[in-house]
């Protein structure tokens, strides 16, 4: 047992114990002269009386300069330390793991945080270890191991900085265990310097912890304060129906109780401000708030959601997004059978399915021509060209049409009476990938057993609906080379063949044995043909957009697949602070690029060896809905059982955190008990001289 | 209590026979019964009547003649001689308020002296310590008492007590049987004072004892701590009132119950007072002790 005191100069007033003993005497010595008719019983009295007299005397002496010791005693707050397995002697050394939390949430207190680090410290002593480790939801080992070298320490923590990222208290124990199970020393202690919010906590329970050891004692200085705050949570993208005006939603959340008014949301594209408005949050609520922007041309952009306001942290108030605007998707639809009213056109259901409400603007755009227009018309203005009974093509035709399907293009045949056999049999593979072998002339019905629902074409529709789609006639046709049966007939004959070509930069082909009207079947007429037509639609070009335009969180890993067709010669990455780091491929086509620490627009440079430059963006935010940017605190009980057998502190007073640190790591205060005692000793004492005095 | 005087109030008066008269007087007047009534047949004088007396006494011709109450009294036989034994030793010189011990019992020899006296009992004084310091015989007549209550206003306390060795010479002072009352704060060896009150008694002698001690003697009642001094012996003792009152009180309880109950076992008065108990009660119980010698 050992004993220490967090103010020992009280101890000064120790000599006052005097005041008892002199008050003892003092009342014997003063006793005056009485003369008294008879001292005989007197003296009889105090003989049979004073050895009773003389241990009450003395009791109550001993009772008096104890509770005068004990009070000061208690205003010197004594820390005792016990010998044993948990608490350690003065002299017994301490291996230490300081954590400082540098999450994006401790911005408000960052600094504090590091100067109560190196108040920590100071606690130490020579024989003393300790290690030093930065957190968030990955461990930053600034010190390592454990070492005596204070002054590294103390280097470590000036130069520390403030993450981006959200909080793991489970990975800082985790890693503090681990250091802390290599030490001999006995008396062992992690420490965080954390703001003690709530979402740090997640998952925590004795099983995570790897390396589990009762015997270390786990402290948290609490060095936050709960401010109110409010945070943009999410934004997604979507197109207006209104013409070329998008819109974003920006979903803002309140983690604090206190209402915010008029807050301004501005929206900015390419550092341009794009728009703007206001909102009001109730206490923990979450609302979205619309922005509308106006980007005319198309292209990959890059740009900010920005709450105007000043609150417990600024990063979660600015929300980076990248934005790929592109042009409508452009059909051209070829007419093989002309008719003087358009209801009979060849093309009028498939018009009708692109764009079913003709009073505004679809997202797919269809013009309609005659054959012979192909051999004028820019077909790069087109993503699919749809050969609708199509009697014979041009030579002008074929050429412009194959290169247009190398370019990219993409073509679907529907074949109708007018189809020239003999003339599509001519048409090479590249072309027209299929051969048509005879016209069939019975009732038919679509196999949808044989359809693959996971085909890209299939997968968003409801194959069910072909059930009663029925044909009275259609082109017995067989694929060419490569080419591929997507769906049958009930007659097991091919209901659709599709052409994949070897070069990814090719276009696809489709081939439909029946026209797209109803001249030969109910198709138009069925429910499923217009979500079909336009999933062909969908599909065909959707396949050639393959970038994700998701945020990343600050710690996630952005990855990007170029196609062997393309690969680039020269990969760089621009962080948001022009930062330039170049990346090598991996596996062949595949960049990756870790460093993802910094939130904002970085922007991805790459050359691909025909010698064309390229500029894409990604964007890292922070991991708002983590709840992160919820300053609100955690409840140390709930930690206790979530840790049941682990000796939990919670030091509160951080300006007061090495007194405190003292008191935890190397005893217990007893000022309490010696207040307890004080007062059972005055009872006994009031008890004592009744008893003297009866 | 309220209708006896209070002995502090007795200071204030200016001499012993005065004292006597405002007790005696006051405590007659409270009697129902005439303590008055002689027992000779043979006229002395009247006297005015006085509540209290009996209407068989009344001289009816003077009523008749004059319209006044007049009550014939006879000349008595004295047949009660009466010893006052007085300890003036040092002892009783204690007083915790306005008087001593010696003052009360002063008092108190004074008051059954003078009423023994308008009795025509024959009172005779004895003062002592550790000897007979002084020795007044026993008479009946009027001056006698200007002689006695002369002598109780002047007295001082002075030497130790040894009332056993008074009690031993007693005897011969005595000539015939009569009333001994012995007024002491009876700090003396008990049983030896025991032996020779039993002793008187045996020789027909009726004995009462008036056993004076002042409130503080009986509850030691201080507060702060006290060297004792003995006012006889001289003696020093250091004591914390407080600490040793519970044994103290057992002791002088011890005492006072010794005498209390050898008294009664051999048919001897004893009476306790503390300075603060009335006068009355020490005329009380000598009328009832002289009731009993005169039937």
């Amino acid at each position: 047992m050992n004993l220490s005191f967090f103010n020992s100069y009280f101890l000064l007033f120790l000599p006052l114990l005097i005041i008892p003993i002199i008050i003892h005497l003092i009342s014997v010595k003063k006793a005056r002269i009485l003369e008294f008719s008879e001292v005989k019983f007197i003296k009889l009295a105090v003989t049979r009386t004073i050895k009773k007299i003389r241990l009450l005397q003395y009791l109550l002496l001993l009772l008096r300069l104890l509770v005068l010791t004990f009070l000061i005693f208690a205003f010197a707050r004594p820390i005792l330390q016990q010998t044993g397995m948990l608490s350690k002697s003065e002299d017994e050394p301490l291996a230490i793991c300081l954590i400082l939390d540098n999450s994006y949430s401790m911005a408000p207190a960052f600094q504090t945080a590091k100067e109560v680090c190196e108040n920590i410290l100071k606690v130490l002593k020579i024989y003393d270890k300790s290690c030093f480790l930065l957190l968030s939801n990955k461990v930053t080992p600034e010190v390592p191991t454990l070492t005596s070298n204070i002054r590294l320490v103390k280097e470590k923590i000036k130069s520390a900085k403030l993450s981006q990222r959200t909080t793991s208290i489970l990975a800082g124990l985790n890693y503090g265990y681990s250091i802390l199970k290599e030490s001999n020393i006995t008396n062992k202690q992690i420490i965080f310097v954390t703001d003690f919010a709530k979402h740090g906590f997640n998952a925590i329970d004795e099983k995570a912890l790897s390396n589990f050891d009762k015997n270390v004692k786990i402290i948290f200085v609490d060095v936050g304060k709960e401010i109110s705050n409010i945070g943009i949570n999410d934004i997604s993208l979507s197109f207006s129906a209104l013409g070329e005006q998008g819109k974003i939603n920006v979903e803002v959340e309140n983690f604090s109780p206190v209402k915010f008014y008029k807050i301004p949301v501005s929206l900015y594209i390419n550092d341009n401000k794009s728009g703007y408005g206001f909102l009001g949050i109730n206490g923990y609520q979450k609302i979205s708030k619309n922005l509308f922007y106006n980007v005319k041309r198309k292209g990959k952009y890059s740009g900010y959601a920005k709450l105007d306001i000043e609150d417990g942290l600024t990063l979660d108030n600015v929300y980076y997004f990248r934005l790929d605007i592109e042009d409508k998707k452009k059909v051209l639809c070829v007419d093989g059978d002309v008719k003087l009213s358009q209801f009979l056109s060849e093309t009028f259901y498939l018009k009708l399915a692109f764009n079913p409400d003709t009073k505004r603007t679809s997202e797919i755009i269809s013009t309609v021509c005659v054959p012979d227009e192909l051999e004028w018309k820019n077909l790069d203005d087109y993503s699919v060209i749809f050969l609708c009974n199509v009697d014979k093509f041009s030579p002008d035709s074929v050429k412009r049409l194959i290169e247009y399907v190398k370019r990219g293009g993409n073509l679907v045949y529907f074949l109708g009476d007018k189809v020239n056999i003999e003339e599509y049999k001519r048409l090479s593979e590249e072309l027209f990938p299929a051969t048509i072998v005879q016209m069939v002339e019975k009732q038919e019905f679509i196999d949808i057993n044989s359809i693959n629902s996971n085909h890209g074409l299939f997968k968003l529709l409801d194959i069910n609906g072909f059930e009663k789609v029925a044909f009275t006639k259609y082109y017995h046709i067989l694929p060419k080379g490569d080419s591929l049966i997507l769906a049958n007939f009930k007659s097991n004959l091919p209901f659709l063949i599709e052409k994949n070509f070897k070069y990814t930069k090719y276009g696809k082909i489709l081939i439909f044995p029946f026209p797209a009207d109803r001249d030969w079947t109910n198709f138009p007429l069925r429910p499923v043909y217009l979500p079909f037509m336009q999933d062909i639609v969908n599909y065909l070009v959707k396949e050639t957009e393959k970038e994700i335009q998701k945020s990343l969180y600050v710690g996630d890993v952005y990855r990007k697949t170029f196609s062997l067709s393309n690969l680039p010669k020269k990969v760089e990455v621009v962080s948001p602070s022009d930062k330039v780091m170049a990346l090598p491929l991996i596996s062949n086509n595949i960049i990756e690029f870790k460093n993802t620490e910094e939130v904002g627009i970085y922007k991805l440079r790459y050359v691909t060896y025909d010698g064309l430059s390229h500029t894409e963006y990604f964007t890292v935010n922070p991991d708002v809905k983590s709840k992160e940017s919820s300053l609100k605190k955690q409840d140390i009980s709930e930690v206790r059982k979530c840790i049941p057998s682990a000796k939990i502190f919670l030091i509160k007073d951080y300006k007061n955190v090495t007194n405190e640190l003292i008191l935890i790591m190397r005893g217990r205060e007893i000022s309490k008990v010696l207040i307890g005692l004080v007062i059972v000793f005055l009872i006994v004492e009031g008890y004592l001289s009744i008893r003297r005095t009866r | 209590m309220s209708k006896f005087l209070n002995p502090t109030d007795l200071v204030k008066l200016s001499n012993m026979k005065l004292r006597a008269k405002v007790v005696v007087d006051g405590f007659i007047a409270g009697l129902h019964d005439s303590a008055l009534k002689g027992l000779s047949l043979d006229f002395a004088e009247h006297r005015e009547y006085v509540p209290g007396d009996e209407l068989k006494y009344l001289d009816w011709k003077i009523l008749g003649r004059t319209d006044r109450y007049y009550i014939k009294q006879y000349k008595e036989e004295s047949t009660l001689t009466s010893y006052i034994l007085l300890d003036i030793s040092l002892s009783m010189g204690y007083g915790s308020k306005l008087f001593t011990k010696l003052q009360y019992a002063s008092y108190l020899t004074a008051s059954l002296a003078y009423l023994m006296l308008r009795q025509q009992d024959k009172v005779g004084l004895i003062l002592f310590n550790e000897n007979i310091a002084e020795y007044i015989p026993a008479k009946s007549s009027t001056s006698h008492m200007g002689f006695i209550m002369n002598r109780l206003d002047n007295i001082m306390p002075i030497g130790k007590t040894s009332i056993w060795e008074v009690l031993e010479n007693i005897n011969s002072f005595m000539k015939k049987r009569g009333l001994i009352i012995l007024i002491s704060d009876l700090y003396n060896d008990e049983d030896k004072v025991l032996r020779y009150l039993k002793y008187l008694n045996s020789k027909k002698n009726e004995i009462i004892v008036f056993h004076i001690l002042d409130k503080e003697e009986l509850y030691l009642s201080f507060k702060e701590p006290f060297i004792f001094e003995g006012m006889e012996d001289k003696l020093k003792v250091l004591a914390l009132p407080d600490m040793i009152r519970y044994e103290y009180k057992n002791l002088i309880e011890k005492f006072i119950s010794k005498y209390k109950l050898t008294c009664e076992k051999n048919n001897i008065d004893y009476v306790l007072f503390n300075t603060e108990t009335p006068l009355e009660y020490g005329l009380l119980h000598y009328l009832e002790k002289r009731g009993k010698l005169i039937k």
